[in-house]
């Protein structure tokens, strides 16, 4: 156990926290999304030009070679300058740059990481939510193409973006997972129509995408026929970390808020309420210290496996209490930032949702990692 | 930055299982309960002859020089197999007193010979709602009676009112009838007593709380064990309980609490030991305040998974519920790390 900076670890803080100084925007982040979005769209893309993002993948894609240590570091670092949140897509690179062919890293994976083309993943669909091996969506080869016919729902920033890395059945005589294969789908592509979706809180974060005969060329398979499945479990473990989504500054800022809304309140002396506050701080400790863990187990470059559903199911208890919280401290009907507290308590409501249920992680933890027996039909 | 055991710790670690695993085996934990102190004497003789109860102790003090992070994985062994020694009180929270608010030399050499000693508990210093809690700077001086994993013939360690860890003879005194079975407290005529101020006595508090958090982690470790292992082999409707997703889904959030606990329990034995001392008290009060609450939830659901067994006299699962809960509220209650963390937030704005 160390965890001091290294020397280059604090070279590499120093330098990043000069840079923050000079490059966090004044102006705070809106809270629509339509506004939003442009805007932690701008900061990213400085990050990445001066070279503070990616950082972890190697300098020929585009990144900057560097650790999960970094990745810890600007994390934190981001956190303290009150930063833009990251846009919650950077584990997409990551089936692109294991599964991808040299051509497929070399076209996409730059322009990802830059954020000068947006991804999302279409993997869910309206009758396969939680049993993702049920989808239908389908691909057929035909020549030099493949034509993709489906529906693909609960796509995350599926308005904004360019591709999707989308799974389709490409052997309908295999047994559910082994038949799904990967692909890369350019959103523009003659046949794709994307719908936004409106969330509770007014949002539209979340799209539906529906394919009709869309016909993408056979290079555009990611990995090997019935892949899929494989390339999927790879994104969702990376999808659960807290630190690949850039929650933990966000939660970090969250709670600081919260901390003024109890003075503001004049709960400041309140046993009560300093205990509620205390316990939300204590259990984001938590969240920053297992992410610490479980980066340093990744400095081997093995990617997460079945372990992750601990990081998801914590992330979003922290996400939910401290959402909690906001609702019990901001009880006076009609007063300032009610409202604005309110769509993100709603939004919090998605965390145990989205990534696996909370009820699909508590699955894999009870049978991968605990070795209890299969549940029974 | 690195977050993870040294291969030396994971050996301490494998050992210290070994060692303490067979011991039990042989003469159960409970019967430290009624034995007169035969079986914690016995035990705690092997882990002074491992020198693992003088890891705190510097070398010149005659100890092994060892870390808070050594120390935690032994509180954690010790949790899991529900070990009834003194560890948390005497090898961790007096020798980190003695160590770093001035202790006598001779104290400490006399801890690392295997000595005992207690930690005369400060709970009752403050008025736990006044504006400061226990652990204010302001918080008023008094005066404190409870030694803490008691022991025959234990000298007793306290913070004096000019904040230097001061040693006690107890005389005679009278058990306290608390929770635990297994670590006990003993009540004497009270002795003057300061609350932790100085940076020094503060590290002392962060050490103390983070090894109680890791004895509180293992406790979870072991209720978790103990649970699954009882869905794997118990039946009923023909099929094993653990294949029910209601108990696995009982099972996977123990699995949360003690991983998750671990993670926070490790980072604080670090930063107890090396952080600036603000950052210190603020990662150890987390580890107290989280690994406490967790404890005390995973040994009440696995006495849910258990069932019936799990709440007769006959089954640990209580004694587990009840160190769980001694450790959640020793030094200085549960709730006086979560204050100082929610304090920490609203003097900053």
């Amino acid at each position: 156990m160390d965890l001091r900076d290294s020397a280059e670890e604090a070279r590499f803080r120093a330098r990043l926290r000069t840079w923050l100084a000079e490059n966090v925007p004044d102006e705070s982040e809106p809270a629509v999304l339509a506004e939003r979005w442009p805007y932690m769209r701008a900061f990213q893309e400085r990050l990445y030009r001066a070279g503070w993002v990616a950082l972890s993948y190697p300098t020929d894609v585009g990144g900057q070679g560097l650790g999960p240590m970094e990745e810890a570091i600007l994390s934190e670092e981001l956190g303290r300058a009150n930063a833009p949140t990251l846009l919650p897509l950077g584990h997409l690179g990551r089936p692109l740059h294991r599964y991808g062919s040299e051509e497929q890293r070399r076209r996409y994976l730059r322009p990802l990481l830059a954020v000068e083309e947006i991804w999302c993943q279409g993997f869910s669909e309206p009758e396969a939510g939680s049993d993702l091996a049920s989808l239908r969506t389908r691909a057929v080869r035909e020549g030099e193409e493949w034509v993709i016919d489906g529906h693909k729902i609960w796509t995350s920033y599926g308005a904004f973006a360019d591709y999707c890395l989308l799974l389709a059945r490409t052997d309908p005589d295999a047994v559910r997972h082994r038949g799904i294969s990967a692909f890369i789908v350019p959103l523009d592509t003659a046949g794709v129509t994307v719908r936004p979706i409106v969330l509770a809180n007014g949002e539209e974060e979340f799209a539906e995408i529906f394919l009709d005969g869309v016909r993408i060329p056979a290079e555009n398979m990611l990995g090997e026929p019935s892949d899929g499945w494989r390339i999927a479990m790879d994104v969702v473990n990376y999808e659960r970390g807290a630190v690949e989504t850039g929650y933990l500054p966000k939660f970090a800022r969250y709670l600081s808020e919260l901390g003024e809304v109890l003075t503001a309140s004049g709960l400041g002396a309140d046993r009560a309420a300093r205990l509620r506050l205390g316990r939300v701080a204590a259990h984001l400790e938590v969240l920053r210290m297992h992410c610490l863990r479980t980066l340093s187990a990744r400095v081997s470059g093995a990617p997460p496996g079945p372990e992750s559903s601990v990081d998801k199911l914590l992330m979003t208890a922290v996400e939910q209490e401290l959402m909690d919280l906001s609702i019990e401290l901001v009880t006076d009907v009609g007063s300032p930032g009610r409202a604005e507290w309110f769509d993100r308590y709603l939004y919090g409501r998605a965390g145990s949702i989205y990534g696996g249920s909370a009820q699909v992680q508590r699955n894999i933890l009870a049978e991968r990692m605990l070795g209890l027996p299969r549940q029974q039909g | 930055m690195r977050f993870a055991l040294s291969d030396d710790q994971q050996f301490l670690q494998k050992v210290t299982d070994e060692v303490v695993g067979q011991a039990l085996a042989a003469t159960p934990a409970r019967s430290a309960a009624t034995d007169g102190g035969e079986l914690r004497a016995a035990l705690w003789s092997t882990l002074v002859e491992l020198d693992l109860v003088a890891l705190l102790v510097p070398v010149e003090h005659g100890g092994p020089g060892g870390s808070l992070t050594d120390a935690c994985v032994v509180a954690e062994v010790l949790g899991r197999h529900l070990a009834p020694v003194p560890y948390v009180g005497t090898a961790i929270a007096a020798a980190a007193l003695l160590r770093f608010a001035g202790g006598p030399p001779a104290a400490l050499a006399g801890l690392a010979a295997g000595e005992p000693y207690s930690v005369l508990l400060d709970q009752h210093l403050a008025d736990p709602d006044g504006p400061d809690g226990p652990d204010g700077p302001d918080g008023p001086d008094g005066s404190v009676s409870i030694a803490f994993d008691w022991v025959a013939g234990a000298r007793g360690v306290a913070l004096s009112p000019d904040g230097v860890a001061t040693t006690y003879e107890l005389a005679a005194g009278e058990e306290v009838d608390d929770v635990d079975l297994l670590h006990r407290l003993r009540r004497f005529d009270p002795v003057p007593a300061a609350a932790p101020r100085g940076d020094d006595a503060r590290r002392a508090r962060a050490m103390a709380w983070t090894g109680a958090a890791a004895l509180l982690t293992g406790l979870a470790d072991g209720a978790l064990a103990t649970a699954t292992e009882y869905a794997r082999q118990r039946h009923q409707y023909q099929r094993p309980i653990g294949s029910f997703q209601a108990v696995q889904h009982l099972c996977a959030d123990m699995l949360v609490d003690v991983e998750t606990s671990r993670s926070m329990t490790y980072g604080a034995s670090w930063a107890a030991e090396h952080a600036p001392i603000d950052e210190a008290m603020r990662v150890a009060a987390a580890a107290k305040a989280y690994a406490g609450a967790a404890a005390v939830r995973v040994c009440e659901t696995s006495i849910q998974v258990l069932g019936g067994i799990g709440v007769t006299d006959e089954h640990d699962a209580h004694l587990r519920l009840r160190t769980a809960h001694l450790h959640h509220a020793a030094f200085g209650g549960p709730d006086a790390p979560m204050l100082l963390l929610a304090d920490r937030i609203l003097e900053g704005n």
